[in-house]
């Protein structure tokens, strides 16, 4: 089995406080994989959204969260967001790093949707990190150590064809996102 | 004001415009359900913290040394 990753398109933001949405993602890849480096704009908790062809209805997205932190921070934990908790797909995890937070640093994450043009509902696989170069973790104006990986779940039976990612004080400056296409072949 | 960054894969065309009234409620909303998630979660730690010093210090005071407490977490 041979596999391809083909760049859609990546986008930096130029103005601090944005949201990326890709559109008319094409059809013809078997799934999807999204690289984000981000920061946010705002000063205190922030989190990456994601949003699937515009869909705000809260039954649609649920998460299951497994986070660990930096030494002498909280304890690695698990948590899960069932389905109708939030109009969004909002893992508590990955924190966005903020404009208090180390200079220079940024929040880094990888979103996997296999099949997701096809007909069942989307899973969704996230990994992100933090590293502020500061030991333990504090979630309130990020510093420290996070990593998690998130089960994620886009309960509809359409095909992607549109991501939203932000959060909820914007991206900063220089935060980027890539889309990538996969592409399985012989399988 | 907030900006909303469209990318149009199909064309490979990205367009920048501010936020839509609408947009900026919607993004408002979403911040304060994070203030609420987050403070929350905090106070779920916070009491998990609380009882796990409590159970520690209820197995000390049947007499299991630190290293005994230790094993059995």
């Amino acid at each position: 089995m041979s596999v391809f990753l083909q760049p859609i398109y990546t986008q930096t933001v130029t103005t601090g406080g944005s949201s990326i949405t890709f559109n008319n993602i094409p059809q013809t890849f078997t799934d999807l994989k999204v690289e984000i480096t981000g920061r946010s704009f705002g000063s205190s908790n922030d989190n990456i959204i994601i949003r699937f062809n515009s869909d705000s209805t809260a039954s649609h997205y649920s998460n299951t969260v497994l986070a660990g932190y930096g030494t002498g921070g909280a304890s690695p934990s698990s948590s899960r967001g069932a389905a109708g908790t939030d109009n969004y797909l909002n893992p508590y995890s990955p924190h966005l790093l903020v404009s208090t937070s180390t200079a220079n640093t940024f929040s880094s994450c990888e979103l996997y949707i296999p099949n997701y043009a096809g007909a069942n509902y989307k899973q969704v696989m996230i990994d992100s990190v933090i590293d502020t170069n500061v030991a333990g973790f504090s979630g309130s104006g990020p510093v420290g150590v996070e990593n998690a990986f998130v089960a994620a779940n886009w309960l509809q039976t359409s095909a992607i064809t549109s991501i939203f990612i932000g959060s909820y004080a914007g991206l900063a400056q220089y935060s980027t996102v890539s889309l990538y296409g996969v592409l399985r072949q012989g399988v | 004001m907030a900006t909303v960054i469209e990318v149009d894969c199909t064309t490979g065309i990205s367009t920048e415009r501010e936020q839509t009234a609408e947009e900026v409620a919607a993004q408002a909303a979403m911040a304060a359900q994070a203030e609420a998630d987050a403070k929350a979660k905090a106070e779920a730690d916070a009491a998990k913290e609380a009882a796990k010093a409590s159970a520690l210090a209820k197995l000390a005071a049947l007499g299991l040394t630190a290293d005994e407490v230790a094993a059995i977490l």
